[in-house]
């Protein structure tokens, strides 16, 4: 081959291979973020463990807390006592809405 | 020695050792291969389990019956105890131990901390996590924590009967056992997942290696019929009269007529479902579904209510056979007060309550009408309901039904049912006819998503007109019969007292007793269907002054609880 044609083809060929290293050059640094992201992973599962943790606490707590035996108890305790006479105010229902 | 020999020993030699090596490696590369993969899987790779939640049993309003609680296994490490065994006993004993049984616990965990060879004790189960905070807080080193689930059940023990408990099975993992945990095991379980991925040396994983997940699968959420507030009153109100009527037992069932859900169900005494392995085997059983008695008295308006329907009698037809005690098959039947009422109307023998009234009325049906409708108010099998656990007694087959037999069976005595029968029963006069299959879980929630349960189509057993006329006759003995003193004012309430005497060894005791009351009101529009038993009363035998006025009591909670308004 020529030098004339030689001149041709190099420069194309410089920009390929500068491309290709380049590529080469970024996947790398992609590769080296995500491989070692591994730490912030970790981190992240364990405050998500620790929140959903706490969420269950809630979930816990409000079972116990609006269950009727703790409201009753509550109640008693503020002085409410169970109601006595009940006095119905309406007025007597007409025969064809009380069946 | 010559060259030649020497050469040969020499390569014999390299030979020899070659064939070591090529041994020692088949060695481990093919015999050991197995073993070496899940070394190296360990060290290069970090698998995790997921535990799976097991579901939670969930009332009418999406509150918890049952539910899960975080709490903690302590284990230790005594070869990396810093503190002495005696003094770290002493110390969490203290802590994990009620008083009685602090001094047992201490000698137990200083047992297993001298144990210096080995890595891992388990000290203590079930802490809580308050517990487990204030552990911490005694920087003891060589201990720790591993999850664990405890269930709770947020309303007491009032439901155990119904919800049944949950224990372990024989390789130790969680099984629940009657009532909804046993009968719904397999939804409430769910799957442990799993999550196995490459890590590096110090334990981080590495998102470029090799990484599996399967997720877990939480168990499913069960949706119930329950009202825990009819639940709640129902049990408070049993709980009074256990004590006010000196019975030995008790149980109160409620249920929508029209559908057959359970609005609430409560059996007493019971037990603690979370501390079930302190109880007898025998107080599992919920006696609503297993438990079979002789109902007596109610079920008079079963009986009359097929007579009726077979067109045999009205409510105005008159008895011929009640001027006085009746003689059948060498047995003389009596009323229970031995009063007689010749020429009573079939209403009038409910009012009654008269025993010589129902075998007139037994004999107008005739015994392969009896049957038959015994049969179609469910009495020859299970209701199918889904508790776990539910044990019916047979019927008879005909042909050994004799005269005596129909005649007792007519009052209710020489037959056995259980109360879920018997309510279920009730049901079909108070919904006009239809025979519902009784449930309590309305749906299962998976994925945020209620999947309802459907039931069977209901089977008509009998005619409106029919279940109208028995339901108006149920109506006149709430207000002329016997428990009339304890009716709440202005309702029309439709029930029947019953008072049946318990067979011991082959005959009837002459003082024990099952008092019950069987009812649905308002009776126009019946908003619920009630049973209540009580079981060998001491303070009455008889159903009208003891379930009587405890069915009236429940009522009027429950009128107002729902807005139900008087009709006069």
């Amino acid at each position: 081959m020529t030098r004339k044609k030689q001149s041709k083809f190099w420069p194309g060929l410089k920009y390929i291979f500068g491309g290709i290293l380049l590529l080469a050059l970024i996947q790398l640094f992609a590769s080296h973020r995500l491989a070692t992201a591994g730490k912030l992973v970790a981190e992240i599962e364990a405050e998500a463990a620790v929140i959903k943790t706490q969420n269950d606490y809630f979930i816990e707590d409000l079972d116990r807390l609006s269950s009727l035996t703790n409201i009753s108890g509550k109640a008693r305790g503020l002085g409410f006592i169970p109601a006595g006479e009940v006095l119905y105010l309406a007025p007597q229902i007409p025969v064809a809405l009380g069946r | 020695m010559n060259t030649s020999f020497r050469l040969k020993l020499v390569l014999f030699g390299f030979w020899l050792l070659f064939g070591l090596v090529i041994g020692r490696l088949f060695y481990w590369q093919v015999l050991e291969a197995d073993q070496l993969a899940i070394a190296a899987l360990k060290q290069h790779q970090d698998l995790k389990t997921i535990p799976a939640s097991r579901g939670r049993i969930l009332a009418a309003d999406k509150s918890s019956l049952a539910a899960n609680e975080e709490v903690f296994l302590l284990f230790a490490d005594p070869s990396r105890l810093e503190m002495k065994a005696d003094l770290a006993a002493e110390k969490l004993a203290f802590l994990l131990a009620g008083e009685e049984e602090e001094a047992e616990l201490e000698e137990t965990i200083k047992n297993r901390l001298n144990q210096p060879d080995s890595l891992w004790v388990p000290l203590r189960r079930q802490v809580s996590r308050e517990v487990k905070k204030t552990i911490e807080e005694l920087e003891i080193a060589g201990l720790g924590f591993e999850r664990d689930q405890k269930r709770i059940y947020p309303e007491g023990t009032a439901s155990a009967h119904l919800l049944g408990f949950v224990g372990h099975d024989h390789q130790g993992e969680p099984k629940g056992y009657f009532g909804l945990e046993g009968f719904y095991d397999l939804q409430l379980a769910g799957q442990p997942g799993v999550v196995r991925r490459e890590k590096d040396a110090s334990g981080k994983p590495i998102l470029l290696g090799f990484s599996y997940k399967e997720e877990k699968k939480d168990g499913r959420d069960l949706l119930t019929t329950l009202d825990r507030t009819v639940q709640f009153l129902v049990e408070r109100k049993l709980k009074e009269a256990l004590i006010n009527y000196g019975a030995v037992s008790g149980s109160v069932v409620v249920m929508d007529p029209d559908s057959g859900a359970i609005l609430g169900m409560v059996s007493l005494p019971a037990y603690d479902p979370v501390t079930y392995f302190n109880f007898a085997e025998e107080d599992f059983p919920n006696p609503v579904i297993a438990s079979s008695f002789e109902p007596g008295s109610v079920f008079k308006i079963l009986v009359a209510a097929s007579a009726v329907n077979e067109g045999v009698i009205t409510s105005e037809t008159r008895c011929l056979t009640c001027s006085g005690p009746r003689k059948i098959g060498g047995f003389e039947i009596h009323t229970w007060n031995d009063r007689y009422y010749p020429n009573s109307t079939v209403a009038e023998i409910l009012i009654h309550s008269d025993n010589v009234g129902m075998i007139f009325v037994a004999e107008k049906l005739g015994r392969e009408s009896f049957l038959k409708y015994l049969k179609g108010f469910g009495f020859a099998e299970p209701t199918g309901i889904d508790l776990q656990e539910e044990d019916v007694s047979p019927l008879r087959p005909a042909e050994e039904w004799k005269e005596i037999d129909l005649a007792t069976a007519s009052f209710g005595q020489g037959i056995a049912v259980t109360p879920l029968q018997m309510i279920r029963a009730a049901a079909v006069i108070a919904n006009r006819g239809w025979l519902i299959d009784p449930h309590v879980v309305s749906g299962i929630i998976e994925a945020g998503e209620v999947k309802e349960i459907k039931n069977r189509l209901p089977k008509r057993v009998l005619k409106s007109s029919a279940a109208e006329s028995v339901s108006a006759m149920m109506v006149e003995a709430v207000e002329k019969g016997e428990a009339k003193w304890a009716k709440p004012e202005g309702f029309r309430i439709a029930g029947k007292t019953g008072t049946a005497q318990i067979p011991v060894e082959g005959h009837y005791d002459k003082e024990k007793t099952i008092a019950s009351f069987v009812g649905f009101a308002p009776a126009g529009r019946p908003r619920f269907v009630m049973l209540v038993t009580l079981k060998e009363p001491s303070s009455s035998p008889w159903g009208s002054e003891t379930a009587a006025p405890l069915w009236f009591e429940i009522a009027r909670e429950l009128f107002i609880y729902w807005g139900v308004m008087p009709e006069r």
